[in-house]
């Protein structure tokens, strides 16, 4: 009997698929923005109201909320994938002064960025809007 | 196959020189019988089942009715006709050969989303619309098999090929073809005066290849949807007329089997049964990348005891069974390469089916009228869950069903009828579906669902069958009849009209 229960474990894993399913389906992503001009940011909020804004999982959809940036960075967790990224945001400068800003370098499904470590870093480079 | 057939032409008519067509047909029909042939009985071992040489050739009306299905992705209503034939051989005393043709055609009313076949195959990963509709169906199926012993030693192998074409004739146009090929091969030892251990092993290849399109090119009132279990969908491939619309299932399946079993009706059985099936589902027109994965496991194991001796037959069982369904799903890039590849795989849906039951079943009387008793009592528990956003779906019950059967023999006609009376009782169903992350209409869906998997019910049945032998062959008809009512009110009707002859 064990060696029929041995190999019948030995065939369910023949049949398999030899590439490893992960067993971690999250990633911590800590997002690091930045201006052109070097300017600290205080604090960024960016409103999920707004059309176009966007942290969206390419393959099944699910959008998530961007947390508020705080001294230029914030963190989330999601699951790991392809991302569009994308938003116009607000930042609140250190003398007070707000800012419109955008992003749009992962907005595109074939600019989308992958996500699959545990952890992951991502520069967002601003653009100053006037 | 078609050699069991030929085979069958030339040699008609019972091969027993002491049962005419309706004693043997009396056999058959013996709850007794049917519970000792009704599993174990490989692809040598069958061999050794009590029925002699017999040609069947049916055709039946099968229909089925429910005001709340508990799937709906199968319809509320089904209606086919069955055209099917079957031919047992004994070649001599020591081999033996049998084949099956199987023809159906008909139509499933009300299905909702669903658009593959086979659902109960590659569920949860069915590729769905919204709208659903009624769907035709013709299915063609064929096996056959050789079995022999030499001494001690019995083996046989068997081959079976079933074809299905599923299609809707109005928008969305699903149009799947259904290919499932099984080859087995099984090989036994006697190692007592009457008992054998048989060992059998089966391979299996399943493919579906699916394409849903839209006469009307601006779309319809419709979406598709690549369902992932429990209302989750692969929200990249979803759309009207989208690029996303043609798929393909292929799946690779093992199954073994060990048995413990007599040499005749009576006796000891044990047996242990596992299967696995892998189902991988690509989308054809981006270059096949695979975008989930399946992954069945079953595993039965039963023990039962059979006497029969034609006074007081019984026989008695316990069986247990586990099915366990993990989907795997894949992270496909962005395609910036030209292509799509995949770069991860997750283990997301997982689906735990549990069933345990006892089984007895008695016949007593003379022989030209005997009355039999068959009952069943089973529990079911069944857990769903899928891993992120996280949804879960559960439900337990008992399941107790109780036949009382006569069978008359009264010269060259045989008469059965059964009565059928059960219970259904439901333990209650649990359901976590995160509504922020759901569509409001699957959302709708599941909870009906929910609210049906807790419905307890009340089943009755009757079952009449005459049987007249007429010069070197035999005539029967059949009415099937088996009515479900829920507690919540809704009911469901199911029957079968089948006319035929043995020779």
């Amino acid at each position: 009997m064990r060696r029929f229960l041995t190999l019948m474990a030995a065939l369910s894993v023949m049949c398999s698929c030899t590439t490893p399913v992960e067993e971690n389906i999250f990633c911590t992503v800590t997002m690091h923005a930045s201006l052109p001009d070097g300017r600290q940011i205080v604090s960024m909020t960016i409103d999920p109201s707004l059309p176009g804004n966007m942290f969206r999982n390419l393959n099944t959809g699910i959008d998530y909320t961007f947390p508020v940036f705080v001294n230029n960075t914030c963190t989330m967790q999601v699951q790991k994938g392809v991302y569009m990224i994308a938003f116009d945001g607000q930042v609140m400068f250190q003398d007070g002064n707000l800012a419109n800003v955008r992003f749009t370098a992962w907005k595109n499904p074939i600019n989308a960025v992958s996500l699959l470590k545990d952890n992951e870093t991502l520069e967002i480079e601003l653009k100053l809007m006037k | 196959m078609i050699a069991a057939l030929l085979i069958s032409m030339l040699v008609s008519g019972p091969v027993s020189d002491t049962l005419s067509f309706a004693e043997m047909s009396a056999v058959r029909l013996s709850p007794v019988t049917a519970f000792a042939t009704g599993s174990g009985y490989s692809a040598a071992a069958w061999l050794f089942s009590p029925l002699d040489t017999y040609t069947s050739a049916s055709a039946s009306w099968v229909r089925r009715g429910e005001e709340s299905p508990l799937l709906q992705e199968e319809g509320r209503q089904s209606s086919e006709g069955v055209i099917d034939i079957h031919s047992l051989v004994r070649l001599n005393e020591a081999s033996a050969v049998r084949g099956n043709v199987q023809y159906r055609n008909g139509m499933k009313k009300g299905v909702m989303w669903n658009s593959s076949s086979d659902y109960d195959i590659v569920r949860p990963y069915a590729v769905a619309d919204s709208v659903g509709g009624d769907v035709k169906r013709e299915q063609y199926a064929f096996s056959g098999g050789y079995a022999s012993r030499r001494d001690r030693l019995h083996y046989g192998f068997e081959g079976s090929y079933r074809a299905l074409h599923e299609y809707r004739m109005v928008d969305p146009r699903p149009r799947n073809i259904v290919s499932d090929l099984t080859v087995r091969v099984s090989v036994g030892y006697r190692f007592t005066h009457r008992y054998l251990l048989d060992f059998s092993t089966a391979y299996r290849r399943y493919s579906q290849s699916q394409n849903l399109s839209f006469y009307n090119q601006k779309g319809s009132n419709s979406s598709v949807f690549h369902l992932t279990g429990l209302g989750n969908h692969f929200g990249r491939f979803e759309g009207g007329t989208s690029a996303y619309t043609s798929t393909r299932y292929a799946g690779n399946g093992l199954e073994l089997s060990l048995n413990l079993l007599p040499d005749s009706v009576g006796g000891w059985r044990a047996g242990l049964t596992y299967s696995l099936l892998d189902i991988v589902h690509h989308l054809p027109n981006q270059n096949e990348v695979p975008y989930t994965e399946l992954y069945t496991r079953n595993a039965r194991a039963e023990v039962s005891f059979v006497s029969k001796n034609g006074g007081f037959d019984y026989a008695a069982g316990l069986q247990a069974g586990y099915e366990s369904r993990k989907g795997v799903e894949s992270i496909i890039d962005n395609g910036s390469a030209g292509r799509f590849l995949e770069l991860m795989r997750f283990s997301m849906y997982s689906s735990d089916m549990f069933s345990a039951g006892v089984h007895g079943t008695g016949e007593w009387g003379r022989e030209d009228g005997r009355w039999s008793i068959d009952a069943t009592a089973d529990f079911l528990q069944i857990d769903s869950r899928y891993q992120y956003p996280l949804r879960k779906l559960d439900t337990r019950g008992l399941d107790i069903d109780i036949k009382t059967g006569y069978t008359v023999l009264t010269g060259n006609n045989l008469i059965k009828a059964v009565i059928e009376a059960g219970r259904y009782k439901s333990f209650g169903a649990g359901m976590t579906i995160p509504p922020e992350y759901t569509l409001d209409k699957l959302l709708a869906f599941y909870t009906d669902r929910r609210i049906r998997m807790a419905c307890s019910s009340w089943v009755g049945g009757l079952s009449l069958r005459w049987e007249r032998e007429i010069g070197n062959s035999s005539l029967f008809a059949l009415t099937d009849a088996r009515y479900v009512l829920l507690d919540g009110g809704a009911d469901a009707l199911y029957t079968t009209v089948t006319i035929g002859f043995i020779f």
